[in-house]
């Protein structure tokens, strides 16, 4: 159940499925389900809903994409960080997305993001 | 809201998923709706959807994170529910097609008469393989209730066993009372009597559906070898398709009879009962209609099934 703010209204597709924005927030730092939930709104304009959000939470721990931080005090608050796996898969996906979004825009004429460093002069 | 409010809300959930995430979800609720006075309803109805949908993944219905094994027996049990449907819709068939033989023109039987012989010869092989099914089940089953290992079945089993009991008692003092009335008593001239079929038939109903709850949960408990397993499971694949082939018989008695015979269709039982139609016969709808659902579990089943025990995917 994720509901879309006004300016995220017409994107496409991948980048606003919950385990991609679960691993892009993991990347940056763990956390626990509502610091996540909060991560989530700030960066995609998304809200996830608690079903949406722990539904996809199980599917990325049963594929070892994420994991429970050990020694955690707060056991319902318990944050999680995303594994090397997951790194791996958030990479892949990320590539996948800049491909689509270089291609978009090439053929828009509105400007490609390649890597700044070596570009410029 | 209070802390068990929020707990409360996480009950959709089947109970090992709550062992692990069901805390960790009260809180995230409890953070996010601490200060408000209630979770929205869009929110309550995710929650109910969300879990729902957790059920099912536990079972294996849906969703690939469950083993082989586990989709086999899922798929198994969803050809088995769709059977039961088939059973209703066939008795109802039966019914319906009393005296269609006597009714119909000698120029007009050939086909009817062919889909006729392939729904009630599909009927029969189909009841034999849930029977054999039962049978090859039977042995593990019997080692589970030694084992005394069976408190949570013993519920669905007794119930099943119940219902049956009393919807045999209905139909054999239902036959016994049919044995001294004319055919016009027994076709609807007396009211009394006709009454008496609806309960019958309503407790074969409940009777049937609480025998295949009470299947499903031995089925879904019980540890079969991975060779019986594997058994089922192509017999489930087997009954999938008769029930495609009772399906097409059934449709094609129908559309043949609606051609060469339709005064069999349009003196049918129930006809009258919401509308009277000559072509559709709203007893021939329903039972069509059950037929359809119980295809559509049947192949569902069927796929998870294939996909569990195809090419690179033996069970073990």
């Amino acid at each position: 159940m994720a509901r879309h703010s006004a300016s995220s209204k017409g994107s496409l597709g991948r980048s606003n499925e919950p385990p991609v924005l679960i691993l892009t927030s993991l990347a940056g730092s763990p956390k626990h389900g509502y610091a996540l939930t909060k991560d989530i709104e700030k960066f995609a304009g998304t809200t996830l809903g608690p079903g949406s959000l722990y539904g996809a939470i199980a599917r990325l721990e049963e594929r070892g994409l994420i994991e429970p931080e050990p020694g955690g005090r707060d056991q319902r608050r318990r944050p999680y960080r995303i594994t090397g796996a997951g790194r791996v898969a958030l990479e892949a996906a990320v590539r996948e997305m800049r491909t689509l979004a270089d291609e978009g825009a090439l053929r828009l004429g509105i400007g490609v993001s390649l890597p700044v460093i070596g570009v410029l002069p | 809201m209070s802390e068990g409010a929020f707990e409360r809300m996480v009950r959709w959930y089947p109970a090992q998923w709550r062992s692990r995430y069901g805390d960790e979800m009260a809180a995230l609720l409890e953070d996010t709706y601490a200060t408000a006075s209630d979770v929205p309803i869009r929110h309550r109805l995710g929650l109910a959807r969300a879990g729902l949908a957790e059920q099912a993944r536990a079972a294996g219905l849906i969703g690939s994170a469950q083993g082989p094994e586990e989709r086999v027996r899922a798929g198994s049990v969803l050809v088995l529910c769709g059977w039961a449907l088939f059973l209703v819709a066939l008795a109802i068939f039966g019914k319906f097609t009393d005296n269609w033989f006597a009714g119909t023109p000698r120029s007009g039987r050939w086909v009817a008469s062919s889909s006729f012989d392939a729904v009630t010869v599909g009927a029969a092989v189909g009841c034999a393989i849930v029977l054999l099914a039962t049978l090859c089940a039977l042995p593990t089953f019997g080692s589970l209730v030694r084992s005394g290992d069976w408190k949570v079945l013993r519920r669905p089993v007794l119930r099943a066993v119940t219902s049956a009991a009393i919807a045999a008692v209905l139909l054999a003092g239902a036959l016994a009372w049919a044995h001294h009335l004319n055919r016009h008593d027994r076709n609807g001239g007396l009211p009394v009597y006709s009454a008496l079929f609806v309960v019958v038939a309503l407790a074969a109903v409940v009777a049937l559906m609480f025998a295949t709850a009470a299947a499903v949960s031995v089925a879904r408990r019980i540890d079969l070898p991975a060779l019986t397993l594997r058994a089922l499971g192509l017999m489930a694949l087997g009954l999938s398709g008769l029930m495609a082939l009772i399906f097409v018989g059934f449709v094609t008695w129908w559309a043949s009879e609606s051609v060469h015979a339709p005064g069999v269709l349009s003196s049918g039982i129930g006809n009258g009962i919401p509308f009277t139609s000559i072509t559709l016969p709203p007893m021939l709808l329903a039972a069509g209609l059950l037929m359809f659902g119980g295809l559509v579990l049947a192949l569902g089943g069927s796929v998870r099934i294939a996909r569990a025990i195809g090419p690179g995917h033996a069970t073990t």
